[in-house]
């Protein structure tokens, strides 16, 4: 196991303005967020929207340049948007997004639009080498000839997926790719992103707001809350003994057969990330905040047990011991 | 005694059969699950019930809400039980609530029309709703408009607004799938509440299995334009008998427990102009065989109230 | 909103400064005027006589700076031809054309807007259909092919109306027609979509839903929010009350600002089609503004959120 790619204190800023006669306001979408992720591995990215998860993914494939902080792939920084060395790098990293059609040119076949990355990457291309990917995404080489609207939601996931992996990508980020799709279909592509990354030891980073799904495909997860990452450690452990309040509100939260009990609800929603509370973001929700929280921004570091976690409570020696 | 009666209810657009003749009943107060994946006719059903289908589509069968029948029933009779007998809110509450009128007048509308409320009394009562919702800082969201709230907030004024005509059957299609996790948490638990509170039937109409466990007392399963599966929500999660059913319940990844493979239903939903003969599921079934694809199977008692559709689960009844 | 208002003000200045130079070059480079208005077997001291006295004889670029310094300062000059103030000889027209364009487009939307809402809720009727053909026809055929038309049926075979002229309120009925049905069709044919998308959306569900009588729902909540794409092009229609009539004032002889323009191009009289340009660029830019400050009034999306989301 070793390390593929490391983001440090990345930072987005985004204006955006209100109506025609608004005034424009910044909002930071990623402050101040790192990440590992290590060959072979995935990295599951939980949060709720406008918590900056989507636009980590972008930061780390290197698509839009962080305001502050560095991705390193393999120990060097990642080349500037544009140039011939990030093109080079583009074939090493690939991403799937939610929405498969929209993924897709609906006017090429899709065997047209598997061979362009080969094509464009100077790769041995040919309808043998689409067939081959074809099957590796789970379609059949006929569907090479098929247009996006003539496939399912399903497939046209797949089809991207086999677009994705001509390149014989290091890491694949995927925003969200099954919450678009039907339970059962759901449930085919994880199966399948499964068996690729078991194939082929890609890396992954995993994006999405479904935690049973998150815990399924991924080795390690981290939460994030207002563009900041909350918590950090195993899958298992993380949904056992969630530490910081809003995992534990999270986790409660799963709607799961069978499963009926007392639930955390956050009162409020989640707040704006053009007006981030002060101290801990988290804290006009949290039902344990104390008056240190409103103040102080909590810090992420690791517990004894390993664990990152950011949260004033979580490290008190008390707490630590009733969880 | 049901309240809501509905028999061989089904629906075809242009010539494709979107439902294909269900029987359903909602008892006063009950929570009621009706789950499928999409195209599966679990909002067509209650859009055909209220007469809320575009012009083009062709609907038979009967609806009856305690003996008065609705289908082909008079314009004003219809306009009577919307919103006032059966109220319905919707998937997206963004693009559920009219952008250029303000939130109170959303509210008093459906005041006026079946309480008769108007001016200073139905604003109090808009504010009442609102508070009874857990909107925050009601009267001020009175003067609102839909576009500033949150999506959260927009799904309780759309609860709001059924609740107005104290309906006696409130029907949710997916009022949660739009919704953040933890938000989903808070309408669930409100829609619990009032349930309780008012007395009124729920009608859960979702992909999520989970919520439905959570929520509803009873179940009913849709494939392809058909109920497959019926029963209490303890039964159906503990003894799935039909093959969907137990696919979805599979198809779910676990909480706890070792990781491996999920059990994927293979393939896809039959479009409606290629659905196979006899049962719509038997391409994907793990048990399929001949018999299932000569006859359309019916929906049979295996147990006390847990029907199944399925000729496998009909000779192996389950063992509660 | 004074910073929104400012901004407006200046692009539309820009917007005019442009139209004034573009009328220049282009009308400086395709004839001279000395020529034209002196006719072709004028003595060329007689034209030489005339540039001077107009100041056609400085370098482009000076006449240019000139001309526009003269603008700012209010004056728009006068005509080659008679020596009249040109701002006298295009408001002397101004009431003929609005004599037209007006009843044109109380026309345009007491036909068009009505045609289009009842297209929408028949969708696929025959009175959809009836209603579309028409209004492709109305649309597709120009407005001085429709003129001559008229001409010749009203005028010429059945004589009930004049063929062309400014006499009486008879000679007003013909052009005025041909310009009310173009508009009409183009505006059914407009608020037909803007009404169907809205009738496909998920808020007039909801409406149904909660039982209000169709008749309330349209009203009451589809009409409101497809009179926002409407505005665009009904202020258009205002926007070109005054330089909208060109071809049929043409066809028609009727003499407005339209005809006014044809001569003064042909005459190369630069002072009068700039004159003519700067008051259809001002309406335009006048009409525009206030499509955009009724948007704000019609869609509160637009108006900054006094609330705040979230």
């Amino acid at each position: 196991m070793s390390v593929l790619l490391q983001a440090r204190d990345l930072v987005r800023r985004y204006r955006m303005r209100r109506g025609i006669f608004g005034r424009a306001v910044e909002l930071r979408a990623v402050d101040g967020l790192s990440l590992t992720l290590q060959r072979g591995r995935t990295l599951g990215l939980v949060g709720e929207s406008g918590c900056g998860k989507s636009t980590t993914g972008r930061l780390v494939l290197g698509l839009e340049a962080p305001d502050a902080g560095q991705v390193q792939v393999d120990g060097a920084p990642m080349p500037p948007i544009g140039g011939r060395a990030w093109r080079q790098q583009r074939a090493r990293m690939q991403m799937v997004f939610q929405d498969p059609l929209g993924a897709l040119d609906r006017r090429l076949s899709i065997g047209a639009q598997v061979e362009e990355p080969l094509i464009i990457h100077g790769l041995p291309a040919g309808p043998a080498r689409v067939a081959e990917l074809l099957v590796e995404a789970g379609l059949r080489p006929d569907h090479a000839q098929r247009y996006p609207h003539e496939l399912s939601g399903g497939q046209r996931q797949r089809a991207v997926l086999a677009r994705a992996l001509a390149t014989a990508p290091e890491l694949l980020v995927c925003d969200e790719p099954i919450s678009a799709l039907d339970v059962s279909i759901q449930a085919q592509v994880m199966n399948l992103l499964m068996e690729l990354q078991a194939r082929r030891g890609m890396a992954m980073l995993f994006i999405s707001h479904d935690l049973r799904a998150v815990r399924q495909v991924s080795h390690r997860i981290a939460v994030m809350y207002l563009g900041r990452i909350v918590e950090e450690g195993e899958p298992d452990e993380v949904l056992k003994t969630p530490a910081h309040p809003y995992t534990r509100a999270l986790v409660s939260a799963i709607p799961h057969p069978g499963r009926r009990g007392r639930r955390i609800l956050l009162t409020g929603d989640p707040p704006n990330p053009a007006d981030r509370p002060s101290g801990c973001a988290f804290h006009p929700r949290c039902a344990e905040a104390v008056a240190r929280c409103r103040t102080e921004a909590p810090v992420l570091r690791p517990r004894p047990d390993g664990r990152l976690v950011a949260c004033h409570l979580a490290h008190a020696p008390l707490l630590s011991q009733v969880a | 005694m049901s309240l809501v009666q509905i028999r061989g209810l089904a629906v075809s657009f242009a010539g494709q059969p979107a439902l294909r003749g269900i029987d359903l009943d909602v008892a006063p107060g009950e929570a009621l699950g009706l789950v499928g994946e999409s195209g599966c006719g679990k909002s067509v059903t209650w859009l055909a019930a209220l007469g809320l289908l575009p012009g083009k589509a062709r609907v038979t069968g009967s609806v009856r809400l305690g003996g008065m029948e609705l289908l082909g029933a008079k314009a004003a009779t219809l306009e009577q039980v919307r919103g006032g007998r059966i109220a319905m809110i919707f998937q997206d509450p963004a693009s559920s609530l009219n952008p250029v009128h303000r939130i109170g007048r959303q509210i008093t509308e459906a005041l006026s029309l079946h309480q008769g409320l108007s001016g200073a009394p139905a604003r109090a009562e808009a504010k009442r709703l609102l508070d009874a919702v857990g909107m925050p800082d009601a009267q001020r969201r009175l003067d609102a408009f839909p576009h500033e709230l949150s999506g959260g907030q927009n799904q309780r004024v759309m609860i709001a607004i059924a609740l107005a005509g104290r309906p006696e059957v409130l029907v949710a299609d997916e009022p949660t799938t739009a919704l953040d996790v933890t938000i989903q948490a808070q309408i669930l638990d409100l829609l619990q509440g009032l349930r309780r509170e008012m007395g009124m039937a729920l009608v859960l109409i979702t992909h999520d299995l989970g919520v439905v466990s959570e929520t509803c007392e009873r179940v009913a399963v849709m494939y392809a334009g058909r109920i497959v599966e019926e029963a209490a929500s303890g039964q159906i999660f503990a003894h799935p008998a039909h093959p969907y059913t137990q696919g979805l319940l599979g198809a779910l990844p676990p909480l706890d427990g070792e990781r491996r493979p999920l059990m994927a239903i293979p393939g896809g939903v039959p479009e409606p102009w290629a659905m196979p003969p006899g049962c719509a599921f038997a391409p994907r079934c793990p048990h399929a065989r001949a018999a299932c694809l000569q006859a359309v199977p019916e929906l049979a008692d295996l147990h006390i109230s847990h029907r199944a559709a399925c000729i496998l689960a009909a000779e192996a009844p389950v063992l509660a | 909103m004074l910073r929104f208002l400012t901004g407006r003000l200046l692009r539309a200045a820009l917007t005019i400064a442009m139209v004034v130079t573009f009328a220049f070059i282009v009308l400086r480079l395709s004839g001279d005027p000395a020529q034209i208005i002196m006719g072709a077997d004028a003595p060329p001291e007689a034209v030489e006589a005339f540039r001077a006295a107009w100041g056609l004889d400085a370098p482009l670029w000076q006449q240019y700076l000139r001309y526009f310094g003269a603008i700012l300062h209010g004056d728009l000059g006068r005509s080659m031809r008679d020596g009249r103030d040109a701002i006298t000889l295009v408001a002397e027209r101004i009431p003929a054309t609005l004599a037209l364009t007006i009843p044109a487009l109380v026309i345009k939307l007491s036909i068009g807007i009505p045609a289009g809402i009842l297209a929408a809720l028949h969708r696929n009727s025959l009175l959809d259909r009836l209603v579309m053909a028409l209004a492709v026809a109305g649309f597709t055929v120009p407005s001085f092919v429709l003129g001559l038309l008229l001409v010749l049926v009203f005028a010429v075979q059945l004589g009930w109306l004049p063929s062309g002229g400014q006499e009486s309120w008879r000679h007003a009925i013909l052009p005025i027609i041909t310009m009310g049905v173009g508009g009409a069709a183009v505006l059914a044919r407009f608020t037909r979509s803007a009404m169907l998308e809205v009738l496909g959306q998920s808020y007039i569900r909801t409406a149904s839903a909660k039982g209000v009588p169709w008749r309330d729902v349209v009203w009451g909540h589809a009409l409101p929010n497809a009179a926002i794409p409407t505005v665009t092009i009904v202020g258009f229609m205002v926007g070109s009350l005054i330089a909208g009539a060109v071809v049929v004032e043409s066809v028609f002889s009727w003499p407005g600002v339209g005809r006014l323009l044809v001569v003064a191009v042909g005459n190369r009289d630069l002072a009068v089609v700039q004159c003519i340009l700067l008051l259809v660029a001002g309406t335009m830019v006048a009409s525009n503004l206030v499509v955009d400050l009724l948007y704000g009034v019609l869609d509160p999306r637009l108006r900054a959120g006094k609330m705040g989301a979230q």
